[in-house]
C-alpha cells in the first residue's frame, strides 16, 4: 500500500515495545516511559487544557457579541465551533483511553 | 494548527466581511454631492492578498476611487458653484452591485467550508467507535 496515513501529531503517545519474557516464565519488566499511565494523564490534562482556553475565547466573543463590540460575528461562531469540536476530541480519546483499560481490567488470569 | 481548514475559511470570511463594508460605503456615497472646489467622495476596494505562512487570505489594504469624480450641473443645489455645478462620486451602480453579490457568495461559500470541515473532523472522531 503507498499511502501512509500521517500519525496525529502528538495526540496519543505511542505504544512501545514490552519487554519478552524472561526464561523462568515470569513475565520482565515492562520498558517504556508510561509504566504508570502518567502520560495518558499528562496528555489528558494538556487536552483539557487546550479546550478551556478554547472556550474561555468563545465565551469572551459571545460576551462582546452582546455587549456590541464584535466586529466580526463569524469570530464568535467559528471560536465555538472550533472550541466544541476540540472537546468532543479530547472527550473521544478519553473514553478510548477509559475502554481500554476496562479491557485490560476484564481479563481473566 | 490542526483545525487548519476552519481558521483558513475564517480568514476569507474576514475579507468578504470587509468587501461587503467597502460596497456598502460606496453604495451609501453614491449621491452624496460636493462642491466643485472639493474632492467628491472616493470609492473604496479592498485590495486582498494571499497569505504567505499561515495560508489564508487577508485585506492588505484599501485603495481610493477617482477623488475628480464628475461634475454635474445643477443650480438648485445649495452646493452649486457660481456655475450652477456640483461635484458627484463617479461610482459605477452595477460595478458595485456585481461586487455586492460576490461578497457576499464569497462570504457564504466560505462559511459552508467551515460548516464542511466540522463535520470532516466529526467522522473522523468517529472512525473505529464500533
Amino acid at each position: 500500500m503507498p499511502a501512509v496515513v500521517p500519525p496525529l501529531a502528538g495526540a496519543i503517545p505511542s505504544v512501545t515495545s514490552v519487554a519478552p519474557t524472561t526464561a523462568s516464565g515470569y513475565a520482565g519488566t515492562v520498558e517504556g516511559p508510561s509504566t504508570d499511565g502518567s502520560q495518558f494523564a499528562s496528555t489528558l490534562a494538556g487536552a483539557v487544557d487546550n479546550v478551556q482556553g478554547l472556550q474561555s475565547t468563545s465565551n469572551e466573543l459571545a460576551l462582546q457579541a452582546v455587549t456590541g463590540d464584535l466586529t466580526d460575528i463569524h469570530a464568535a461562531t467559528l471560536a465555538s465551533a472550533r472550541s466544541s469540536i476540540t472537546l468532543e476530541m479530547a472527550a473521544t480519546f478519553r473514553n478510548r483511553g477509559v475502554e481500554a483499560f476496562n479491557e485490560i481490567m476484564r481479563m481473566q488470569a | 494548527m490542526p483545525l487548519d481548514a476552519i481558521g483558513i475559511a475564517g480568514s476569507a470570511l474576514t475579507v468578504h466581511r470587509k468587501w461587503l463594508d467597502a460596497v456598502a460605503d460606496n453604495l451609501s456615497n453614491i449621491n452624496t454631492a460636493s462642491a466643485t472646489n472639493e474632492d467628491a467622495f472616493r470609492a473604496r476596494y479592498v485590495l486582498a492578498q494571499a497569505g504567505g505562512e499561515d495560508n489564508g487570505v487577508y485585506v492588505a489594504g484599501t485603495e481610493l476611487g477617482d477623488a475628480a469624480g464628475r461634475v454635474v450641473h445643477e443650480p438648485d443645489h445649495p452646493l452649486a458653484d457660481e456655475n450652477g455645478n456640483v461635484r458627484y462620486p463617479d461610482i459605477d451602480y452595477s460595478e458595485q452591485m456585481g461586487a455586492l453579490i460576490m461578497a457576499q457568495r464569497g462570504y457564504q461559500a466560505n462559511a459552508a467550508v467551515v460548516d464542511r470541515a466540522k463535520e470532516t473532523y466529526q467522522a473522523a472522531l468517529q472512525i473505529g467507535r464500533n
